[in-house]
């Protein structure tokens, strides 16, 4: 499936259906998010794998992470450690 | 005046085990979290067709055969569900139908996690003022069914599973000598299925999520460590009770870092708190009587100790007991 902003932000929306008609931009942090936190960076992890078969380290799934850095490494992931 | 008094305790747990290992709709790095977050390293599931009066009724058949206490003497069953086995009638009614406790009226308490905390005050209750002669309280929970498998935030940390205490009249000095109920319903929104009741009938649903059980997980680690300590610590100030003179504390097993963190409060050597949820996860309101039966098999408390029982959760609602047995 192709990465996008627009499916990122679609699945974003999937996983915090609290956002309702927040507007998500590439500036957008994910602390922002309603609901956010840590067990909630997991959930969007799920879905990021399960959607995109890309595994996102926990780490970069902080609360100033933009949804800008997620695409980013989605488009060029980089395995780390602890996802070897 | 007769004292509530603990003849026989039972528990149940579905026999499959599932381990953080096979929950594989989530990443590995996330499964190694979950044991590290709350201290759960496998629960039990129950099987597709068994709802929760179904494994109701396995622990109160446990409980009465203990002591060969005939269903048909049961004055009345209280039934403690979370995740009942409709929105009516009340899952103590089929459960009285499977016990064949003929004689007994039955009804159900939410009171969600701490619903066993309200379940053994009720008893007692029912008991001191002469309704009853005994009750068989059974808390029941089977969060499996309510959870959405894709949420990491819940479905990890819960687990099936049943436990049961039958009280009984007697005069003396041993029963129940206390209790501290408590509610904060501005935090109702913490810990909530927010669907298929009256507020969100089913057919208003706009997102299929909501049909499943929501917890915000830093607010309710909060509350509990905050309540659960300060429903301890006022239990012993009320009845004038030193924390040395209680054999052991059975709080609600939602995650071992909240019961070492109230432990340390309390300044209470964390070896006196009983755990469990390491194989049964968040049992809800059952995990205290499933606890409380463990203790008591084990040998740990026996006839004559002072025994404690804390419980926090959805309400927000919080309470404790203090028992000698």
């Amino acid at each position: 499936m192709q990465i996008s902003l627009e499916r990122i932000a679609e699945g974003l929306r999937e996983v915090f259906p609290e956002c309702g008609d927040m507007t998500l931009v590439m500036e957008t942090q994910l602390g922002e998010l309603p609901e956010w936190d840590s067990m909630a960076a997991v959930n969007l992890q799920t879905f990021l794998h399960q959607q995109f078969e890309v595994e996102v380290p926990l780490e970069l799934l902080a609360d100033q992470t933009t949804v800008e850095e997620i695409l980013s490494f989605m488009k060029n992931p980089v395995p780390s450690e602890a996802s070897n | 005046m007769f004292n509530a008094v603990i003849r026989a305790t039972s528990s149940y747990v579905p026999e499959n085990t599932v381990h953080n290992e096979e929950l594989d709709q989530f990443p590995k790095t996330a499964q190694l979290l979950i044991s590290q977050k709350t201290g759960v390293i496998s629960r039990r599931h129950a099987d597709a067709e068994q709802c929760t009066s179904d494994l109701a009724v396995i622990a109160a058949r446990r409980c009465l055969e203990r002591i060969d206490f005939s269903p048909g003497k049961v004055a009345s069953i209280i039934v403690s569900t979370s995740s009942p086995d409709r929105i009516q009638p009340a899952t103590a009614a089929r459960l009285q139908y499977l016990l064949g406790a003929v004689n007994a009226f039955a009804f159900d308490i939410n009171s969600v996690c701490s619903g066993s905390t309200f379940g053994i005050a009720l008893a007692n209750s029912l008991i001191r003022s002469g309704t009853c002669a005994n009750v068989l309280f059974v808390a029941a929970e089977l969060y499996s069914k309510i959870l959405n498998p894709k949420d990491f935030a819940t479905y990890p940390y819960f687990g099936d599973g049943s436990g049961a205490i039958l009280f009984e009249a007697q005069e003396g000095e041993r029963g129940v000598i206390g209790s501290i109920l408590a509610t904060d319903g501005s935090g109702n929104n913490t810990i909530c299925v927010p669907g298929g009741g009256t507020m969100m009938p089913f057919e208003h649903l706009k997102d299929a999520k909501a049909a499943y059980f929501q917890m915000k997980g830093r607010e309710v680690y909060d509350f509990a460590v905050a309540k659960g300590t300060e429903v301890i610590a006022n239990l012993l100030e009320n009845w004038h009770c030193h924390a040395d003179a209680v054999k052991c504390f059975i709080c609600h097993q939602a995650n071992v870092n909240i019961i070492i963190k109230i432990a340390e409060n309390l300044g209470i050597p964390e070896d006196r708190f009983y755990m469990n949820m390491f194989r049964y996860g968040n049992t809800a309101s059952a995990s205290v009587p499933i606890a409380f039966s463990e203790a008591m098999q084990k040998g740990l408390v026996r006839a004559g100790d002072l025994v404690v029982t804390a419980a926090f959760g959805g309400g927000l609602s919080w309470g404790a007991n203090l028992i000698r047995l």
